[in-house]
């Protein structure tokens, strides 16, 4: 009897867990929500659109994909999605701005959760802390003509507060007990932490040191919507191996 | 022993559950934020939010988005002294050390973005952030990410170049000669501001909202790029207007005179620059 109640206690943990998330989500959805509109998704030599399309294909939405041959700008102020009315340049803004529209509560733990702040600073650290010290520590690099990773931050404190290796060496911190950027499920900031990830490892890094978060990119990379997006998205969205320009993987 | 086994691999699953659904959040909780003697500011443990600051640095953006929605904070720096205060930063009990970090309802958080995403659904009661059906929300959604995303990025390389070459903004106007660092992406930068301001008077759309807030500390980098290169001010008009309406603001204002209360030359953009608008404050404290 005893392994019977058991199990149904776990059901109905795991039933509430569920039912709670849904309920948070729902409250958080905005009353027009129903009505999806044309999402477009502009594919640019250089620009990495996999995020958006990863994102449309993990929910089921209905898209096209466009090229943008004649750029009047550089990709980073580029349009990446058009949705309904709406262009935004900003990748993250564009994973946002379809959930709040089109998918309310979904891929994203709900506003007052435990895993939400953490959620929110993955979602803003992708492109902003991680990816900013990638780029200073590119310029610093070639300044010194140096072939390998230099650290950057600084023992003293001051401006040198984080680098490139300490921002990895606290994501695998993050990892030990997290299994996704969004919590304790899939979610967004997985999404856009993957331009992180392929920008990070400089050459002169030992990514041994740095196994969960490679386990962490097998395990995202190996969902079906992954594997769907990449083929959509084409050559254009083939992770770039190396950050030698990385000003060209937004 | 099959049911001894199912019963462990059930309570596995409960326990297991029971973890996803109670974790600690990634920073460790904290009953109260750590602060060491010497800060600029007494700790005031009553008040919900202490950001940990850096003159001159993103964490000014909190301040100011603590005076513009009136959360009571206490401001953790030593005053005058960027290396000591940002070894406050390094000694707490968190992962990546970075100005700005909050302590609020027992854990340190930091990414100033998430920040003023996290305080402004926490605080904000609906206040300088657009409604998610409002035409205003993608712009907000764009510019908010746009300020440490596409914005600081470029800013931050070009002004990188632009300091190795001797052409830092806090001695601008006395080396001679032109620099040349390619400066054209923080120039493209500045054009979509422009185009932005042409048509909206606040980068969240109709509303000052967060997403200003956020654009302010990347708005000072690309000014001080474009006159550090030569171009006048009159080639962004709506820029510079903006930026002058930022510093009108009374929360402003008073984020200032907390946060850079000795208007230090060498963290300060308008302070260094000789027929500053800004008021002089004290003379140039030294490194």
């Amino acid at each position: 009897v005893k392994p019977l109640i058991i199990a149904i206690a776990a059901t109905a943990l795991f039933g509430g867990a569920a039912f709670t998330v849904g309920r948070a989500s729902a409250q958080t959805a905005p009353r027009n929500a129903s009505a999806a509109k044309p999402l477009t998704i502009y594919l640019a030599k250089g620009r990495s659109s996999l995020r958006p399309i990863w994102l449309a294909e993990e929910l089921g939405l209905t898209y096209r994909t466009e090229a943008l041959n004649d750029l009047k700008t550089t990709p980073a102020v580029a349009p990446l999605i058009k949705y309904g009315n709406a262009t935004l340049t900003e990748p993250a803004a564009s994973l946002a701005y379809i959930l709040s529209q089109a998918a309310p509560g979904k891929l994203q733990p709900p506003a007052g959760s435990v895993a939400w702040p953490d959620y929110l600073v993955w979602t803003h650290f992708a492109q902003a802390t991680g990816m900013s010290r990638v780029y200073r520590d590119v310029t610093r690099m070639e300044s010194r003509s140096s072939a390998t990773y230099l650290p950057n931050a600084r023992p003293g404190g001051g401006a040198g507060l984080n680098d490139t290796e300490t921002n990895l060496m606290a994501i695998e911190d993050y990892l030990a007990d997290r299994t996704f950027f969004s919590g304790a499920e899939f979610g967004s900031a997985d999404i856009l932490m993957i331009g992180f990830y392929e920008n990070a490892f400089f050459p002169g890094l030992e990514p041994r040191q740095y196994a969960r978060f490679i386990d962490w990119y097998g395990r995202v990379t190996a969902r079906p919507a992954y594997k769907r997006a990449l083929a959509k998205a084409g050559p254009d969205a083939a992770p770039p191996r190396a950050p030698a320009n990385p000003t060209t993987a937004r | 022993m099959k049911m001894i086994r199912t019963a462990t691999a059930a309570l596995a699953v409960a326990l297991g559950l029971a973890t996803a659904a109670t974790a600690e959040p990634w920073s460790p909780p904290a009953d109260k934020p750590q602060v060491p003697a010497g800060v600029a500011e007494p700790l005031d443990l009553k008040k919900p939010l202490t950001i940990y600051h850096i003159e001159g640095r993103r964490s000014q953006r909190i301040a100011w988005l603590a005076e513009e929605l009136g959360i009571p904070y206490n401001l953790v720096y030593v005053r005058g002294d960027v290396p000591g205060s940002g070894g406050i930063i390094r000694a707490l009990p968190i992962r990546i050390s970075f100005a700005p970090t909050i302590w609020e309802n027992g854990r340190y958080m930091f990414e100033s973005g998430a920040l003023v995403e996290y305080l402004l659904a926490k605080y904000g009661k609906g206040r300088l952030l657009p409604a998610k059906t409002s035409p205003d929300y993608p712009i907000y959604l764009n510019w908010l990410h746009f300020a440490e995303g596409a914005g600081m990025s470029r800013f931050y390389r070009d002004q990188t170049g632009l300091d190795a070459e001797g052409f830092s903004r806090f001695n601008m106007g006395q080396k001679e000669g032109k620099p040349k660092t390619d400066v054209s992406e923080s120039m493209e930068n500045l054009d979509a501001m422009e185009a932005h301001l042409s048509k909206y008077p606040y980068f969240g759309g109709s509303q000052f909202s967060g997403a200003d807030i956020m654009m302010y500390w990347a708005w000072e980098r690309g000014v001080a790029i474009n006159e550090i290169t030569g171009n006048p001010k009159s080639k962004y008009p709506k820029v510079y207007d903006w930026g002058a309406r930022m510093e009108a603001r009374p929360a402003y204002k008073r984020t200032m005179l907390r946060a850079l209360p000795d208007n230090q030359p060498d963290q300060c953009r308008v302070q260094c620059k000789p027929g500053s608008s800004r008021p002089a404050g004290t003379p140039p404290a030294p490194r």
